[in-house]
């Protein structure tokens, strides 16, 4: 067997053998290269809690802020960022926040609030109509400083 | 003639060095393209907080995040060895170079507590082509050299491409029946994801699709959806027997995520340009070729005969 059959051999059985592992495992458990691809493989409810940084300006007019005001520019990026400083606690929130109000701070002038807030909604009636969350919830208030 | 041989027959089938090479050519210039476009989404993550680090994969070996320096080095050598292994330039070096400082880099964009699917075939096709003799014709390696003809080291790496791409789709099938079942198509799970995810985009300032929150009041309509994802993501080992039936999933599973991006403002760039299911194609019949003054070899003495 020539060296180059042996390596088409070893090569194909470690990348197949090494993507076939996750089928063993948590099928949740996810990783890079190698993945079971959870994302959107669960049984998904309508309702949803989403975490998200919303700006409140000088006439309390409420938008929200882009992914990048809290992470980078990947929305689902953002999502978990934001997910993980509510999990963490009161001081994440607020490190977050600060963060938003800086990032705000630095493109805009003038006073305005940013909050890290969670609302809880039925996403498939909020696409009929519904739009106003089921609850919500303040996890930090930080104001924006010039 | 016995299974062994069969199987031999089938995994080291010849292909011609010239579609080895046109993979190379089209992986990495979408490697190299997509890191240069991403650059400041892949050096934002050294400005992320240190109790996000979250390592995965290659990056466990790591005892922290990465100083900013060394996370735009990387970024930058990422695209130095893109080019060499795009162009076929000490290929020995750059091929397996480039292989790995992709899968570094994309390694440690997952690392942050979100794992993202879009680049896992992109990293596995470059390490297979980094790893072969990919770059035996269109590079400057092979430059006065004539194309090598149909051979088996030419044709492994190009199945493998094939089977990394087939395994992907069907692991995620697999892994929606093994948490769901067959709930995941019959009840109204996939309605709820399309919902939620347009609906985090708008929360989260981003864009979403606006058909997608239009469709979520036709209930109707995802059960057969989600039939579809699951008949393409559990029937791609069936592309493996080639031919028509190759290209004709190749075709559905791109339909699929033209509706990703119709229904969910999801974008997997390698499989919507269509390089991902580039190995099922005889690609080098495609016009693909290095500007000639970069493969021009000058030929001792040539000079002197043409006066």
């Amino acid at each position: 067997m020539t060296l180059e059959r042996v390596w088409s051999y070893g090569l194909g059985a470690v990348l197949i053998v090494a993507l076939l592992l996750p089928l063993v495992g948590d099928p949740r458990a996810d990783s890079f290269p190698f993945s079971t691809y959870p994302m959107f493989s669960g049984r998904q409810s309508a309702e949803a809690t989403i975490p998200h940084a919303v700006l409140i300006d000088a006439d309390g007019e409420r938008s929200a802020l882009p992914p990048v005001a809290v992470a980078n520019d990947e929305v689902v990026q953002a999502f978990e960022t934001l997910r993980q400083a509510v999990g963490q606690g009161p001081e994440a929130t607020a490190r977050l926040c600060a963060r938003a109000a800086d990032w705000y701070a630095a493109r805009h002038e003038g006073p305005a609030r940013v909050e890290i807030v969670s609302d809880r909604y039925d996403a498939v009636a909020y696409f009929e109509g519904h739009k106003q969350p089921i609850s919500t919830e303040v996890h930090a208030s930080c104001e924006v400083t010039p | 003639m016995t299974l062994a041989a069969r199987l031999d027959g089938w995994w080291r089938a010849p292909a011609p060095a010239r579609r080895l090479a046109a993979l190379r050519i089209l992986v990495g210039g979408f490697g190299v393209g997509y890191v240069v476009l991403r650059a400041p989404n892949f050096v934002s993550y050294a400005d992320f907080d240190d109790s996000q680090f979250a390592p995965v994969g290659i990056a466990t070996l790591l005892e922290g995040p990465l100083p900013d320096v060394a996370l735009r080095l990387l970024v930058a050598a990422t695209v130095v060895a893109g080019v060499a292994f795009l162009a076929g330039w000490r290929f020995r070096i750059s091929g397996p170079g480039f292989a790995f400082l992709l899968l570094a880099l994309m390694t440690y964009r997952n690392a942050f507590g979100q794992v993202f699917h879009t680049e896992n075939i992109l990293v596995l096709h470059v390490l297979v082509l980094g790893l072969s003799p990919a770059a035996d014709a269109l590079s400057l390696d092979s430059r006065g050299r004539d194309s090598p003809g149909d051979e088996a080291r030419y044709g492994w790496p190009i199945r493998l491409m094939c089977i990394i791409t087939v395994l992907t789709y069907f692991i995620a099938g697999e892994t929606k029946l093994r948490i769901a079942g067959l709930d995941w198509v019959t009840s109204d799970s996939l309605r709820n994801f399309v919902a939620f995810d347009n609906l985090r985009k708008i929360e989260l300032g981003d864009t979403h699709s606006a058909l997608g929150g239009m469709l979520v009041g036709e209930r109707w309509m995802f059960p057969p959806l989600a039939a579809f994802t699951l008949a393409v993501e559990l029937g791609a080992p069936l592309a493996l027997l080639g031919g028509r039936i190759a290209r004709t999933w190749a075709f559905l599973a791109w339909a699929f995520h033209v509706g990703v991006v119709a229904v969910m403002a999801i974008i997997f760039p390698y499989q919507l340009i269509g390089i991902a299911f580039a190995p099922f194609f005889a690609v080098e019949r495609l016009p693909i070729r290095l500007p000639a003054w970069l493969t021009r070899r000058s030929v001792p003495g040539s000079v002197a005969r043409l006066r």
